[in-house]
């Protein structure tokens, strides 16, 4: 059997494309270390070093198997929590199910997208679990925006969302759990003003500069630049595919995204800003789905030449 | 065609778009939304340009021969002439059955300019008798982002027929045909007793008659010896193969298959059998084929079972019963018959009368074990459920065996390579006991 040499050049595009996870993942930790369970991170570490140190038929089994155990974990936790346990080994089982386990677990499953996106062999895969880590590390960024926000608004919504904890028994809130709670009424809020009135609402990230809105673009640039150049490798070929389409696509799609960010933008005081960019996206998905028609037709009409 | 990488990339973009959206966040806004549009520009751009330019390739294939001998080279000629206005990457391939070996462009890769045409060449060679199909050729092409695809079948079908390789039937060659093992020594149907022919004196005894008295041989040793002249007749008997061409005998790997070891062997001692001057026909029978070449001499029976099995695949089920009622009104003369079958097929013979199995000929039942003819399995428990239905298959078939011989009906399970003396031993014993 020949052993495959470490392909570096893979890895260094896999890293390319989580790049805006990855800084995001530095920044967001550094500012969440202190109210997340280390100890729980450890756990979905070693459950990722298992998953590489079992033999190669395993592997596909290690996740699934601890997404079972969680869950049965989590049916005797609520079950205990309803009953008393008839069996005493169970009681022993249960897991707290406090804020800061629960929001460890989300963080941690971003780590852990990061972590498989840069060693996972398919691109596809990788460019996949940057948009999942990536979308999971930007609500982290929204909430981090909120908890070192000033801004009265946020402030004044923050000290509301506080006063409900306490009504729901929870006396001593840590501020980050506070910015949480904050954050995902008011996405809450932006998602239902949206499907009941037409506009979104108080748009964390829109209002809120945080440090690291500077360097993000960079970020997205490598990463875009590196999806692309993955895609165009992933299937050797011996006459290559001329670069000449991409090139007018990128193009056309610079003509036409920046201008509509653009106007997102203007009307985003107004809350139209997903209404549009839903109704361009949209039209570009039933272009996409008419042309593909159009060559499915022509397959047909063309008969065989004998 | 968007192929399942494109849709789920457009949905993670989707995805990432109203999560970014939600959120706020504009860099991350644009970085999606420009990633979407490129995807999507990159996708309608092909299917504008060059999926609708692929249907224009013209192609035309030109195979040298459509009937060859198994293991002949069969060169085949593809020609792509580019009838579009642009110039068009593509792939293709030629759609193969299994059975053949290639060797050359019959797959690959192709850049075309308007109007351009460009020709590609590759040989095939069958590993099995029969009929194929070659075709049709699929012409394909991807996005720069190999995220759609568009695909075309260019260009209909076309058959070649494979006859028996010359090695398999050990060729006409006289060394070959006058081997021992394949005809039993020449001359086998001589039978001394009356006749035209000239064979040989003995001393006369009182049964005798005396008009073949040998007088110029009288008084040789003693004066008063009496010899007898002995003279010869040529008897030709019918053979008749009756083949099992089933699904069940389509058997094996693509280089030994069990239809195509058994024809072999049957037009191998077929030749045998003309050589001693006596009729052979075929019967290829399953509930797909009857093909019935009846009993002649001379090596055209051979090529009509050469050509008849070129031509057809093994298909459809065996029986018993319908292959003894499609031989019934068929043979009227005497005949050897062997009837070679896998017996694969669940049939409930046992019930019927003996009669109805009983045709009044002469049927030797060959019973091929299909044993040799089972790929390895890839594991160790692969490898035993193999063992197992061997084993199990083994012993309902000599069970069957056993059956046909208490009714009187001659049966041997036989594998590949005691198919031939089996065949011959019994085709000696009926000539000199029929």
């Amino acid at each position: 059997m020949i052993r495959k040499g470490i392909d570096f050049r893979h890895y260094a595009l896999n890293t390319g494309i989580m790049f805006p996870s990855i800084f995001l993942l530095l920044y967001v930790s550094s500012q969440i270390i202190k109210y997340i369970s280390i100890p729980v991170i450890a756990i979905f570490f070693i459950i990722f070093l298992v998953k590489y140190l079992v033999p190669r038929r395993f592997r596909q089994y290690i996740y699934p198997l601890s997404i079972i155990i969680f869950l049965l974990l989590l049916l005797n936790t609520l079950t205990l929590e309803a009953t008393s346990s008839i069996f005493p080994v169970l009681s022993e089982l249960s897991i707290p199910l406090s804020f800061p386990i629960l929001s460890s677990i989300t963080f941690s499953i971003g780590l852990l997208t990061v972590a498989e996106g840069i060693i996972t062999p398919k691109y596809i895969v990788t460019i996949s679990e940057s948009f999942g880590s990536l979308i999971l590390f930007l609500e982290l960024l929204g909430i981090v925006a909120v908890m070192l926000t000033s801004n009265p608004i946020f402030q004044a919504t923050e000290s509301g969302v506080a006063s409900y904890l306490v009504q729901l028994g929870i006396h001593n809130p840590d501020p980050f759990m506070v910015a949480y709670f904050t954050t995902l009424s008011l996405e809450g809020y932006a998602l239902y003003s949206l499907l009941v009135f037409g506009y979104q609402f108080y748009l964390p990230l829109t209002v809120l500069s945080t440090p690291v809105d500077k360097i993000m673009p960079i970020m997205f640039m490598v990463s875009a630049v590196s999806i692309l150049i993955s895609l165009y490798i992933r299937e050797k070929r011996n006459v290559p595919p001329r670069l000449g389409t991409i090139g007018l696509a990128a193009i056309a799609s610079a003509f036409v995204a920046i201008p509509l960010l653009l106007i997102s933008e203007v009307v985003a005081p107004y809350g139209f800003q997903i209404s549009i960019l839903a109704i361009s996206v949209t039209a570009l998905l039933i272009l996409v789905a008419v042309t593909s028609r159009r060559v499915q037709a022509n397959e047909t009409i063309n008969t065989p030449v004998k | 065609m968007i192929r399942k990488t494109g849709f789920t990339l457009l949905s993670g973009l989707v995805f990432g778009l109203i999560g970014s959206t939600l959120l706020g966040y504009s860099d991350a806004i644009l970085f999606f939304l420009l990633l979407t549009f490129v995807i999507g520009f990159d996708i309608i751009l092909f299917n504008l340009t060059l999926a609708s330019s692929i249907s224009e390739i013209s192609v035309i294939r030109e195979v040298s021969r459509s009937y060859v001998r198994k293991g002949q080279f069969n060169d085949i000629l593809i020609r792509f002439t580019n009838n579009s206005r642009r110039s068009v990457d593509f792939s293709y391939f030629d759609t193969l059955s299994s059975v053949f070996k290639t060797m050359g462009d019959f797959e690959g890769d192709l850049h075309l300019d308007p109007g351009q045409t460009i020709e590609r060449k590759y040989s095939i060679s069958a590993t099995a008798i029969g009929k194929y199909e070659v075709g049709p050729i699929i012409i394909y092409a991807d996005d720069p982002l190999h995220l759609a695809l568009v695909t075309y079948p260019a260009l209909s079908k076309d058959e070649i027929k494979v006859a028996p390789s010359t090695s398999d039937i050990f060729s006409r060659r006289s060394e070959r045909v006058s081997n021992l093992l394949y005809t039993r020594g020449l001359h086998i149907s001589r039978k001394a007793g009356q006749g035209y022919n000239f064979y040989g004196v003995r001393e006369y005894t009182e049964n005798d008659d005396f008009r073949y008295v040998a007088w110029s041989r009288y008084g040789l040793q003693n004066g008063e010896d009496l010899y007898i002249k002995q003279m010869e007749e040529e008897r030709q008997v019918n053979v008749l193969f009756v083949i099992d061409y089933s699904e069940s005998v389509n058997q094996g790997t693509p280089e030994h298959l069990l239809f195509d070891i058994v024809t072999a062997q049957v037009i191998a001692m077929s030749h045998g059998m003309l050589k001693n001057h006596d009729s052979v026909g075929y019967l290829l029978t399953s509930s797909a084929h009857d093909v019935f070449l009846k009993p002649e001499r001379g090596s055209k029976a051979v090529d009509k079972f050469e050509r008849a099995i070129s031509e057809i695949k093994p298909a459809g089920t065996f029986s018993i019963d319908q292959t003894l009622k499609k031989m019934k009104d068929r043979i009227k003369k005497q005949a050897i018959i062997f009837m070679i079958t896998p017996f694969a097929y669940p049939e409930e013979f046992r019930m019927k009368p003996d009669p109805q199995l009983n045709l009044g000929k002469r049927i030797n039942l060959v019973i091929m074990s299909r044993a040799g003819f089972i790929p390895e399995g890839k594991d160790q428990l692969e490898k035993r459920l193999i063992l197992d239905s061997i084993d199990r298959e083994s012993m309902a078939v000599k069970g069957i065996s056993h059956f046909f011989n208490s009714i009187g009906i001659r049966s041997l399970v036989v594998n590949e390579k005691n198919l031939v003396p089996y065949i011959m031993s019994e085709y000696a014993y009926g000539k000199v006991t029929q």
